[in-house]
């Protein structure tokens, strides 16, 4: 009413202007409230029934979210049990590949495979210094007769093994100097595994030290300073294996 | 108006009638409620969610064994029990026939074992899952699973008497499943949840979980190349010798790791239903011997040491000395020597070696073979660890000492006898042999292995001069020049130590060679014993050459170059006849 009553001065609104004063006269002819309150109850009677309706409709909202989340916890409780299952399959898988590459890899195993590959386990340990291609310790050969049936050939897998062996062995850092007592003879033993490719082929296994161990196999320390760190193609030309 | 009232009166009394009968019941009712739920209220609900609730236990998966590169020795995995509901095989020779190939079992007893109304019986217990697919594939009815773990060893016997065994409870029963059995096991958890219908949790309801911690990861010290190689070269001595057993320890003396402890014959961890009892122990720790002629290097040690005598001090050694109420011998008879220090040592000679301790007496010597860890604990705390006897001094006879000093009337086990030639190696400083690298907790927290002791037993001076008196040993004069390795320098002790049999010697020996490499700076020991053989007698005829094998193996796994120097020459004679 008192909003009507601000409007009325405003001389915009002209209209509302004139309802005002209609309803205005028709109280003044009639002068009975309870019509009033009849018209007043109308607007009462409708705000019930949107408060009704909220009512409801929060009740149906929530029942509706409640059936909402029970469905997805459900179903999180089906997707929960079946990734377990998943996992635990997976978990079985993954055992049983690392059994089989646990017994592949096993001495046992390699050994077997590599005497079938018709290798030999090398003599005694024997190290070539990379910087002059000189032989630390006694090579011997592993006496393959030249009549023996050569063993199958290697399969391309087979050498991708032996060059992973190889790269392992060059990229290894030796001293360049030798000790003082640096054997001759040894050296010419080296030679004569080198000349003949039988035994080269098959035998000794050049053991290549790490820099560390090596230091110390120089006779001093400054000598292990000076080293050169081979160059691999240097490395595979001293290297005897066939 | 009376008339009135009766209706009024009638009237109120009906409804005070119906007042108190809707009040009898609601008390009834309240009464009723307040039991169910006051009084009986707790007890009522508990008994309710007891028919919902699920406790179910979470077994901790066991830590594994590895080796010092994290190889694995021993782990554990999941396998399955099949069980049957004889009930629901309608036909039990057809299901048996389909399942004996992959149980490999009988079928006959396999088809015995389905017939019958057990509603549960076991059909096989912990298969591979594999094989359990399989068996899922025929898709008999009445045939289930069971799932549960299993511990296996990868390598087979490999290392089996270090990392020993688990019983069918998963639980360790021998070597290191048992010594470390606390640690492996870890802790098993629980789950409590409501089950709704299928057995599947509720998801609103209570939910309690306490997750399994894992078991601990072990790692041992052990290089499983060096190991392998060290169990094929004593186990084929012992069959070629026909020998009872043997062992072979190879330690790094710097660190006191033990890098393989083989003994032979061992077994198969997987499968030991037929091994032997004495096969599933560690001899290497839980035998003891008389060291015999290897505790020589001690004895030498300590006169060096003491400094009364140097490897060239001559010695005149009779054929015989006759000490309290004993005559003691050479193993050769021979008539008088002239040998120097390091040719009692390179000779072996008993005689020789008693003249020489009594310079230092027996009291010094004494606290030697102490410092050198005699009779003492190793601190490997291995199960089944022996440690040996060295009598108390107190108790010394006068025919004890002259007896100690070349190895009779003490034991040692082999890791002890390995330890004081480690002692030598590193310079005189023993310590303390260690077989677990670390272990790593299920949080990935590492702990070291048990700390390692260090005891300066003798200078490094007199370390050095004993290892150029035990290089003579594996030269041509010396007893095992079947030790040596070419190119290297080899430093080593033979022994031959009879074995006492009702407080007697009789015809068995213990044969051994203990050694280091290269002798000038040594990095590896390696002791090897052959108990009973009978086929060869002398340590270096049998395990010198075991030695060399095992050694050159384990030079060329950890990248151990030649020195490139070669071994002074000590005179081992003396006088006219040297």
């Amino acid at each position: 009413m008192s909003a009507n009553a601000r409007k009325l001065v405003e001389p915009i609104n002209e209209s509302t202007a004139t309802e005002y004063a209609t309803s205005g006269a028709k109280a003044r002819k009639h002068s009975r409230p309870e019509l009033k309150l009849v018209s007043q109850l109308r607007p009462e009677k409708a705000s019930r029934g949107v408060f009704a309706l909220l009512v409801g409709g929060l009740l149906g909202a929530g029942l509706v979210v409640m059936l909402l989340i029970n469905t997805s916890l459900a179903s999180g409780a089906f997707v929960v049990s079946e990734l377990q299952t998943q996992k635990s399959a997976l978990t079985v898988e993954a055992q049983a590949l690392s059994k089989e590459v646990d017994a592949m890899s096993s001495p046992a195993n390699l050994e077997a495979k590599a005497r079938a590959l018709g290798m030999k386990p090398s003599k005694n340990p024997v190290f070539l210094n990379l910087g002059d291609g000189s032989i630390l310790g006694k090579p011997n050969g592993a006496n393959v007769s030249p009549n023996a049936p050569l063993p199958k050939l290697a399969t391309p897998a087979d050498l991708t093994a032996v060059e992973a062996v190889d790269n392992a062995a060059v990229t290894s850092d030796f001293p360049a100097t030798v000790g003082p007592n640096y054997d001759p003879a040894a050296a010419d033993a080296a030679a004569a595994v080198a000349a003949t490719p039988e035994d080269a082929a098959w035998g000794e296994i050049v053991d290549v030290t790490d820099a560390p161990k090596a230091a110390r196999a120089g006779k001093s320390g400054k000598a292990a300073k000076k080293a050169k760190i081979a160059k691999s193609d240097a490395g595979l030309s001293a290297t005897p294996i066939g | 108006m009376d008339r009135e009232w009766i209706i009024l009166s009638d009237h109120r009394k009906r409804s005070t009638a119906i007042l108190v009968i809707v009040a009898i019941i609601l008390t009834i009712f309240i009464g009723r409620l307040v039991e169910l739920q006051a009084v009986r209220g707790s007890a009522l609900a508990s008994e309710a969610t007891g028919q919902r609730l699920k406790e179910i236990a979470l077994p901790a998966a066991r830590g594994a064994i590895t080796d010092s590169a994290g190889n694995p020795l021993a782990v554990t995995v999941q396998a399955y029990n099949v069980t049957a509901d004889q009930t629901l095989i309608a036909d039990p020779v057809a299901a048996a026939t389909a399942m004996a190939p992959i149980l490999s079992v009988d079928l006959a007893a396999l088809a015995a074992r389905l017939t019958g109304d057990r509603r549960f019986v076991y059909v096989a217990k912990n298969i591979t899952p594999e094989n359990w697919q399989r068996i899922a594939d025929l898709q008999l009815p009445g045939i289930l699973k069971e799932g549960t773990s299993k511990r296996i060893y990868p390598d087979g016997s490999l290392a089996a008497n270090v990392v020993g065994f688990v019983g069918a409870d998963g639980k360790g029963l021998g070597g290191l499943e048992l010594g470390m059995q606390k640690e492996l096991a870890g802790t098993d958890g629980t789950q409590t949840y409501e089950r709704g219908q299928g057995g599947r949790a509720i998801p609103t309801a209570q939910h309690t979980k306490v997750e399994a911690v894992a078991g601990s990861t072990v790692k041992l010290t052990i290089d499983r190349d060096i190991q392998y190689v060290a169990q094929q070269a004593i186990a084929d001595k012992v069959a070629a010798a026909h020998a009872q057993s043997g062992t072979v320890v190879v330690m790094d003396p710097h660190t006191g790791k033990i890098l393989a402890l083989a003994s032979a014959p061992t077994f198969d961890p997987n499968d030991f239903s037929k091994a032997r009892a004495s096969d599933m122990g560690n001899r290497a720790l839980s035998d003891v011997f008389e060291p015999g002629s290897t505790a020589k290097t001690m004895t030498m040690a300590a006169v060096v040491d003491q400094g009364v005598a140097n490897p060239t001090s001559g010695f005149t050694i009779p054929g015989t000395l006759k000490r309290g109420d004993k005559v003691f011998h050479d193993d050769v008879a021979h008539g008088t020597w002239h040998l120097t220090l390091a040719g009692i040592l390179a000779k072996s000679s008993n005689l020789g070696t008693i003249l020489a301790s009594e310079r230092i007496g027996s009291r010094a010597f004494n606290s030697y073979l102490k410092k050198f860890g005699m009779g003492q604990p190793t601190g490997l705390n291995f199960p089944g660890e022996s440690d040996g006897v060295l009598p108390s001094y107190k108790n010394w006879s006068q025919t004890t000492f002259p007896t100690l000093v070349f190895g009779q009337g003490m034991s040692v086990n082999t890791v002890q006898a390995a330890s004081v030639y480690a002692t030598i190696a590193n310079d005189g400083v023993r310590v303390t042999p260690s077989l677990i690298d670390s272990v790593t907790a299920a949080d990935g927290s590492v702990t070291p292995g048990t700390a390692t002791e260090e005891t300066v037993v003798v200078s490094p001076k007199t370390a050095k001069i004993v290892r150029s008196m035990l290089e003579t040993v594996v030269s041509k004069d010396g007893t095992a020049p079947k030790a040596r390795i070419p190119g290297y320098r080899v430093a080593g002790k033979t022994g031959t130590a009879q074995v006492a049999v009702n407080g007697r010697y009789g015809r068995d020996v213990i044969a051994s060679f203990i050694g280091m490499a290269p002798a000038d700076k040594p990095e590896l020991v390696v002791a090897v014993t052959i108990v009973k053989p009978q086929v060869g007698r002398w340590g270096g005829q049998l395990a010198a050459p075991v030695f060399k094998e095992v050694m050159m193996s384990a030079l060329k796994t950890r990248h151990v170059p030649p020195t490139g120097t070669t071994a002074p020459s000590i005179p081992l004679k003396f006088g006219k006849n040297g």
